[in-house]
């Protein structure tokens, strides 16, 4: 737990009567781009603003940086959050939020966010309403690592940019963490985007978490299989099937590895991580499987 | 913060600042001509006393309706201030998502709450002082002529009670736009559970506010005494045993009434009757002078309800989701 920037334990947050989230157990490591990828609604938002201290969770805990979100200052001052719409004041200058920065903040470093800002070319002396969506998630950006942060979490910081926007946003990011050592949390539905940038994974799905992980260990502990229909039966037992189709011949399979494939029948393949996120995200419940009339007998003979 | 408030707000400030200025000016020299007409009008009536309340009515409100628009314009200004100022505070921050921005800076929710809930409150303070100061000058001549200034709209645009309301309809408004986090429904909340206050203040509690004095007073007229600016709360009749009267279609009931009297006929003989025979009107009223008595104890009242506002507020903002 101590080395986790971001832990939570059976977390979870009820809007009324709908779970946004639900038993939730995350670990990220202090020093990671963690992506926190999944479908709309999946909770991504509750799960960052839970962790920024802006809802409460109505049952279990998170953890930020060691302590519980609060309202101490210096608490605050290590955690920096970007929400999804970017919302600045939009009546102000870019230089009067880069104000607003420095009077609210005292760990804030003006050139931080005012060097980054000005080698991107944008002007700091409109009204924020007059710039670009990038422009403004760019001042958003420098607001939030300004202060200095330990932690950073973005909401879907890229959704609003186009691709050139996109990229540059994007490795702002890793610049920014490469030089503060900081850990990230960025949510995003677009697996692309975080392929390039992050190196942890949280895959949330139906309100909870399916999958988390190191990109490199999770892709690392996954395999497509293929083969003739027939085979499917008992040789895939000791590994966990994460998806599956079939032709009439054939079936395509991607496997969690329990140790090695030795069956010669299956043809074997690296996935990628959009693969990955796919298989996972398609993939019913624990609780709809036991209901489910399409599954396999191989799920049947596990252990 | 303060610096942040400033930029935001600067623009309004400085509008509103021009605002006070025009109204001052404007407040200024009409108020020449009030003061003017007036001391013309003692100086006319002097010795007249009979004639001076209507004649004075006559000069200061005829012809025009400025001096209702003060009083209205100082009326209302409380409302106007919670509304335009108290319900935003928070609601705009929910409506623009910009809470999600200014919640998360190095600072606590309550001490961004005490810190705008403080520059606005004391701004508002310095706003209403001023034009109270500047309606009540303004006024001042009519109040010497109008005699009763307790019961009146007149009370709420004079003194200190305009500050008392501003506190409380800031602290309500800023607390409606809490609860409900949009401006419009917080704004028309803020009005109505104002204007509920401050119609249920001047209509039932007001009068009670101070224990009321009473008085007897002959039923031929005259002798009104302290009355003649005093604010009438009720009049009954009473029998020489101070007993109440019962009435029927407004004049005594035969009933209770001396057997001498109850031939006589005419309103002014039989008034004459029941005066000999000890009858009065027993009437209960505020005396002039406790006008700042009655004005302290009703901002003391609306400024205890602005601060269970406030209470409200840091409570429910520190607790709730944002």
């Amino acid at each position: 737990m101590s080395d986790s920037a971001l832990s939570s334990r059976g977390l979870a947050k009820r809007y009324r009567d709908k779970w946004a989230l639900k038993s939730c157990d995350v670990e990220v490591p202090v020093g990671c781009i963690a992506a926190l990828v999944g479908p709309n609604g999946a909770g991504k938002t509750t799960l960052l603003q839970l962790a920024a201290g802006l809802i409460r969770p109505t049952s279990g805990e998170v953890k930020v940086l060691g302590s519980a979100p609060n309202q101490d200052p210096a608490w605050l001052a290590q955690v920096g959050f970007l929400a999804q719409e970017v919302p600045l004041y939009r009546r102000l200058t870019g230089d009067q939020l880069l104000g607003m920065g420095a009077h609210l903040n005292p760990s804030w470093k003006e050139t931080i966010a005012r060097d980054r800002l000005e080698s991107l070319g944008i002007a700091l002396d409109k009204n924020v309403a007059q710039l670009s969506g990038g422009e403004r998630a760019q001042i958003g950006l420098a607001l939030t690592l300004g202060k200095q942060p330990r932690i950073l979490l973005l909401d879907e910081p890229v959704a609003s940019l186009d691709p050139l926007a996109r990229r540059d946003f994007l490795s702002s990011l890793t610049e920014a963490q490469f030089e503060a050592e900081l850990t990230i949390v960025l949510s995003s539905h677009l697996v692309a985007d975080i392929e390039r940038v992050c190196d942890y994974l949280v895959l949330l799905s139906r309100s909870q978490v399916q999958l988390a992980g190191r990109i490199d260990e999770l892709l690392a502990a996954h395999r497509w299989v293929s083969g003739l229909r027939q085979t499917t039966e008992g040789s895939l037992a000791q590994h966990e099937i994460i998806s599956e189709s079939h032709t009439e011949r054939q079936s395509t399979l991607m496997v969690r590895l329990n140790g090695p494939i030795h069956d010669p029948r299956w043809e074997v393949g690296d996935v990628g991580l959009e693969d990955l996120v796919l298989a996972y995200m398609g993939r019913k419940g624990v609780d709809d499987m036991a209901q489910t009339q399409r599954r396999l007998s191989i799920v049947e003979d596990r252990p | 913060m303060t610096w942040l408030i400033w930029q935001q707000q600067r623009r309004q400030v400085i509008v509103v600042g021009i605002g006070l200025v025009l109204a001052a000016v404007f407040l200024g020299i009409t108020g020449m001509f009030v003061a003017d007409s007036y001391h013309t009008l003692v100086q006319h009536c002097s010795g007249q006393v009979h004639g001076c309340g209507n004649l004075s009515n006559a000069v200061l409100w005829g012809g025009s309706r400025l001096s209702d628009v003060v009083v209205a314009v100082g009326f209302l200004t409380p409302f106007v201030i919670g509304i335009f100022w108290g319900a935003p505070l928070v609601a705009r921050e929910f409506e623009e998502g910009t809470h999600r921005l200014s919640w998360t800076q190095s600072v606590s929710r309550r001490r961004w709450l005490a810190v705008h809930m403080a520059w606005t409150i004391g701004a508002a303070i310095v706003l209403v002082a001023v034009m109270t100061l500047l309606i009540s000058w303004w006024y001042s001549p009519i109040n010497s002529a109008q005699h009763n200034r307790l019961g009146s709209a007149v009370f709420d645009s004079q003194g200190l009670v305009p500050i008392g309301y501003t506190v409380c309809a800031i602290a309500l408004g800023v607390a409606m736009g809490a609860l409900l986090r949009r401006s419009v429904p917080a704004m028309g909340m803020t009005f109505l559970i104002m204007a509920v206050l401050r119609y249920v203040t001047s209509e039932y509690l007001r009068p009670h506010l101070l224990p009321a004095k009473t008085i007897l007073v002959s039923l031929t007229g005259g002798g009104l005494g302290p009355l003649r600016d005093g604010w009438v709360l009720s009049q009954t009749i009473v029998n020489s045993a101070r007993q109440p009267v019962p009435l029927l279609n407004g004049t005594p009931a035969p009933s209770a009434i001396p057997g001498a009297c109850n031939v006589i006929q005419s309103g002014r003989q039989l008034g004459a009757c029941l005066d000999a025979h000890g009858f009065h009107y027993l009437v209960a009223y505020q005396p002039a002078n406790h006008f700042w008595a009655l004005q302290g104890a009703e901002t003391a009242m609306f400024l205890a309800i602005g601060i269970v506002f406030v209470v409200f507020t840091f409570w429910w903002v520190s607790r709730r989701d944002a």
